[in-house]
């Protein structure tokens, strides 16, 4: 059993995948704005992390840096899932240290088999 | 003249008792709504609470059990619970796509929410009116796009804004003809404005290229002007030819301009020739900065010449300024031609000194459309 | 002995004058708080996150070159500009000019944002008295561009400079120490797209700021501030612009677009030669040369102040401060009231002439006089028995009273529509200000206002003697 964080201020959404995600058995972390998120992951240091790019406080990018320039999470996978359909906006999320980019509308179906095949890769 | 007033002491003393109370009304009044609002909120987020897993199931039905389960449970949900259901429903559907989506949008079917709703569009307040065209936007019914065509001629602002955005969501490409056309009907105080319009017709997508080539052709000069910008942010490379034609004869140079900035977009090289043509003095400067600005994005480096040109002789600042501008995207050729001329043109200068401090120079926008 | 009877009945007379005025005043007001309790949750209604983000992702979407005139502001002008960084916008500029700052502000903004030198080729669309002596972009390739300029003593004049440097459609001018809110672009632009035909400037709500948590350039929590004055400030700014100048927009009677914010297509304001360089209230001058010059013109034009916030500032927090401020204010709109004199009460000018010029003349620029007169007709009045205390408490409730139930409407509506106020101690907090502000506070204000129309009407020849505007002309 895995533990996931999730990280994005659209509270719909995160009450939705949050018993999506429960549902297939994994263990739930939820923040809705990044600094908050980023001291979750630095204190619980989940397996896995889904992540919001526009966000009030500090944004899903910047998270994404903050979390590779830190020793202890850079190993950490990040799956941003953001409304940002850019070709330039991809790139910058993924140059940011971004696993994965889901862009938003998107299919939970599709993002869970990309969480489970994450975890996989990384062995837990 | 002061024999039966009352004591002034008294008066004093009423006044500011009066004073008091008004102040405590307007305490009380904030926070009656605000424990309103907190009670409503808090009185969602139970119902709520209860259900999303009937939400989440739903999106996981794979066959005809799953859907008969799915029935019952709905019919046995309260009225407030419905409503809550709906409510939750519209604000997911717009985020998601695929299998869950569909599934959703024929929960709402099931309900009857639809119907039920589509029913408003014909609704005497407009509040209604902009309700139900907001929430059918968002569920992607295309089956009511011909009522959605007609609340493009509703009395009341908001609604017509809503209508060509629900339009856009949708995404019939059958739309496209019913909005391009109204932009050429301009009736007073009710026109639809071009920027709602365009999006809307974009959210359509390639499959409505073919309608948009129609208003491109035979359009008014406000459907014609739609038309381009949108074939150019569609990236249809089959309209060039007719983006061409536009470019050369079309009556409004709004029009032409917005071809120029097309033909830039697609970035087809045999084009080049025809944007180096409108480089000229006859043409207005609206045209004479879009076609810089596209032969730059061109790429097409035979242009330099007549850029160069346009640099040297061009009476408008700011159409000098886009020919330099085009000149240093042109790479090579284009680079040395600005190095030759930076002696004569302090454009060059300043675009030179941009390429060479590693910047992309600010991009210059569109000369205003419609002046004051 | 006839003298004594001619006295009296004049300042009997008088006192009824003050109480017919008051109302009149606050009547005003309360058609416009009418108007704008209606309005305001409706428009919010009807607004959608959806319709912004359309007009963030249209790839249409007109730039914004973002005007920022700056001197010695080294205290708090990098974080002013790292949060304009981060509006959300598609496409804009952020033009900050330093006018001549003997500070430090130049050198932190080029170690900060790594601007290099460029001959950018500046044209003279406007005229400006202070010369540009050198442009700077940013190396990175971002959008900051930083003019600098000799001191010329007004902000108009930096502003003007920046307008020759903007290279988009439309332009934005604020203050340096705003904290802009990240839709504020989008908010305020939106009006231009819906109706482009007829929207010629827009301005949003300012808000004052002191006390709340700014973080990274975003105001995240809104406390009442600590300070009484600019609390009092607070419930002023509520009744000014929440429910005034949103008022004022349904009934099209805008005449100010706050300095503090305010959109304008860039060519508008260049037809109209820029700012005003003599005038002290040059940005209701603007929106009052627009108005002129439209209505003369025929057009059919709309002003629109959209009630989001979408900025918040730092207001003054001492008597001293608030005091010039509003003494320079009042100086300002007499200076445009007189500079457009040939559109008062003239019916050419519609409701511009007839409705909007008048009253600002007659219930801003002079309530003054008529408050401090009163102050001192009234008790005297009634100190030698000419009123009774009757009348003189009807006369109190006509204005302070009246004023405070104004004040407190704003509060409510505030409450209703936005509610940034978490706390019902805040709420509280505000009323008792509500109160003060129209006990003591309104007063004094007066006075400074009283100051500052005294400092326009002895001050104009020489205003008048140096106007420099081109082209068009406001006296007939």
């Amino acid at each position: 059993m895995s533990t996931i964080a999730l990280v994005d201020d659209d509270r719909d959404i995160c009450l939705l995948l949050e018993l999506k995600l429960r549902a297939a058995g994994h263990e739930v972390l939820v923040e809705h704005d990044g600094e908050a998120g980023l001291a979750m992951m630095r204190d619980r240091r989940p397996d896995l992390v889904i992540l919001d790019w526009m966000m009030p406080r500090l944004s899903g990018l910047e998270v994404c840096l903050a979390v590779r320039d830190d020793a202890e999470l850079r190993e950490l996978p990040i799956i941003l899932l953001t409304a940002k359909a850019q070709e330039a906006d991809v790139e910058r999320g993924l140059s940011a240290g971004a696993d994965d980019y889901v862009v938003k509308p998107f299919s939970p179906r599709e993002l869970l088999s990309r969480v489970e095949a994450r975890l996989r890769r990384s062995g837990t | 003249m002061s024999n039966a007033w009352p004591d002034p002491l008294l008066l004093m003393a009423a006044v500011t008792a009066a004073v008091v109370l008004m102040m405590l009304v307007a305490v009380s009044v904030g926070a009656v709504l605000r424990a309103r609002r907190h009670r409503a909120a808090a009185r969602r987020e139970r119902l709520a609470t209860t259900i999303r897993p009937l939400i989440s199931d739903a999106m996981d039905i794979a066959d005809g059990a799953g859907s008969v389960a799915m029935d019952h449970a709905l019919r046995a949900l309260s009225r407030s619970a419905g409503e809550t259901l709906d409510d939750l429903v519209v604000a997911l559907v717009p985020k998601l796509r695929g299998t869950e989506r569909k599934l959703l949008v024929e929960l709402l079917r099931r309900r009857g929410t639809i119907e039920r709703v589509a029913r408003d569009l014909t609704s005497r307040s407009p509040r209604r009116r902009l309700s139900a065209v907001e929430f059918l936007g968002a569920v992607d019914d295309g089956s009511h796009a011909a009522a959605l065509v007609r609340l493009l001629d509703d009395r009341d602002e908001a609604v017509r804004l809503a209508a060509i955005r629900a339009l856009g969501r949708i995404g019939l490409p059958e739309a496209v003809p019913a909005l391009l056309g109204r932009l050429d009907r301009p009736e007073p105080r009710r026109e639809l404005p071009r920027h709602a319009v365009t999006m809307a017709v974009l959210r359509c997508g390639s499959g409505s290229a073919d309608h948009v080539l129609q208003s491109l052709r035979h359009g008014g000069a406000a459907s014609r002007l739609a038309a381009a910008q949108v074939l150019g942010w569609l990236g249809e490379l089959g309209a060039a030819p007719e983006l061409r034609d536009a470019l050369a004869h079309d009556t409004s140079p709004d029009v032409r301009a917005a071809a120029a900035e097309a033909l830039g977009r697609l970035g087809v090289p045999e084009t080049a020739a025809d944007l180096v043509v409108c480089l000229d003095e006859p043409h207005p400067a609206l045209v004479r900065v879009a076609a810089a600005t596209a032969l730059g994005l061109i790429g097409d480096t035979a242009s330099a010449t007549g850029l160069a040109m346009t640099l040297c002789t061009d009476a408008d600042l700011r159409v000098r300024l886009a020919a330099a501008q085009a000149m240093a995207r042109l790479g090579g050729p284009g680079l040395s031609a600005l190095r030759v001329l930076s002696p004569v043109s302090p454009h060059a200068r300043e675009v030179l000194r941009v390429t060479l401090a590693g910047t992309p120079e600010p991009p210059f926008g569109a000369l205003l459309r419609t002046p004051l | 002995m006839d003298w004594t009877a001619t006295a009296t009945a004049a300042v009997v007379g008088f006192n009824y004058f003050v109480l017919g005025y008051a109302l009149a005043l606050n009547g005003i007001q309360l058609v416009l708080l009418s108007v704008a309790t209606v309005a305001v949750p409706r428009i919010l209604g009807r607004e959608r996150a959806t319709s912004l983000d359309d007009v963030y992702a249209h790839p249409g979407t007109p730039g914004v070159s973002i005007l920022v005139p700056a001197y010695n502001e080294a205290a708090g002008i990098i974080e002013a500009v790292q949060s304009l960084l981060r509006l959300r916008y598609p496409s804009f500029e952020l033009v900050v000019v330093d006018d001549g700052s003997t500070d430090d502000t130049f050198g932190l903004l080029q170690r900060e944002f790594g601007l290099v030198p460029v001959d950018r080729v500046v044209e003279a669309s406007v005229p400006t008295q202070g010369a540009v002596t050198s442009v700077y972009i940013q190396a990175s390739g971002g959008p900051l561009v930083v003019v600098r300029k000799v001191n010329a003593q007004r902000r108009s004049d930096a502003l003007n400079a920046a307008i020759n440097v903007a290279r988009h459609d439309y332009i934005c001018m604020i203050d340096g120490d705003c904290v802009l809110e990240p839709d504020a672009l989008l908010h305020t632009v939106k009006p231009f797209l819906d109706n482009p035909s007829t929207v010629v400037g827009v301005g949003g709500v300012i808000r004052p700021a002191n006390g709340a948590g700014v973080r990274r350039g975003q105001v995240t929590a809104l406390a009442c501030p600590r300070s009484l004055v600019a609390r009092i400030q607070v419930v002023e700014y509520l009744r000014a612009f929440l429910v005034g100048r949103v008022g004022w927009t349904q009934l099209q009677g805008v005449l100010i677009i706050s300095g503090a914010f305010g959109v304008f297509r860039r060519a508008t304001v260049v037809e109209l030669g820029g700012l005003s360089w003599v005038s002290l209230g040059e940005d209701a001058e603007l929106v009052a040369t627009l108005h002129h010059r439209l209505r003369r013109l025929g057009a059919d034009y709309r002003l629109v102040v959209v009630p989001q916030p979408v900025c918040w500032t730092e207001v003054p927090e001492t008597l001293l401060a608030l005091g010039r401020q509003r003494r320079r204010w009042s100086t300002g709109l007499a200076q445009v009231l007189m500079s457009h004199r040939g559109a008062l009460f003239n019916p050419r000018y519609g409701r511009f002439g007839l409705v909007v010029l008048p009253y600002y003349l007659c219930f801003e620029l002079l309530s003054p006089v008529v408050e401090i007169a009163g102050l001192i007709a009234v008790p005297l009045a009634l100190a030698l028995g000419l009123i009774d205390p009757v009348f003189a408490m009807v006369i109190l409730l006509a204005s302070v009273g009246f004023g405070l139930l104004l004040s407190l409407a704003a509060i409510v509506v505030e409450e209703v529509a936005f509610h940034r106020h978490d706390r019902l101690r805040d709420l509280g907090r505000l009323v008792l200000a509500a109160a003060l502000e129209n006990i003591g506070f309104r007063q004094l204000h007066a006075w400074w206002r009283l100051r500052g129309l005294l400092d326009a009407m002895s001050g104009r020849e020489i205003a008048w003697g140096t106007l420099p505007r081109t082209g068009f002309t406001t006296t007939p």
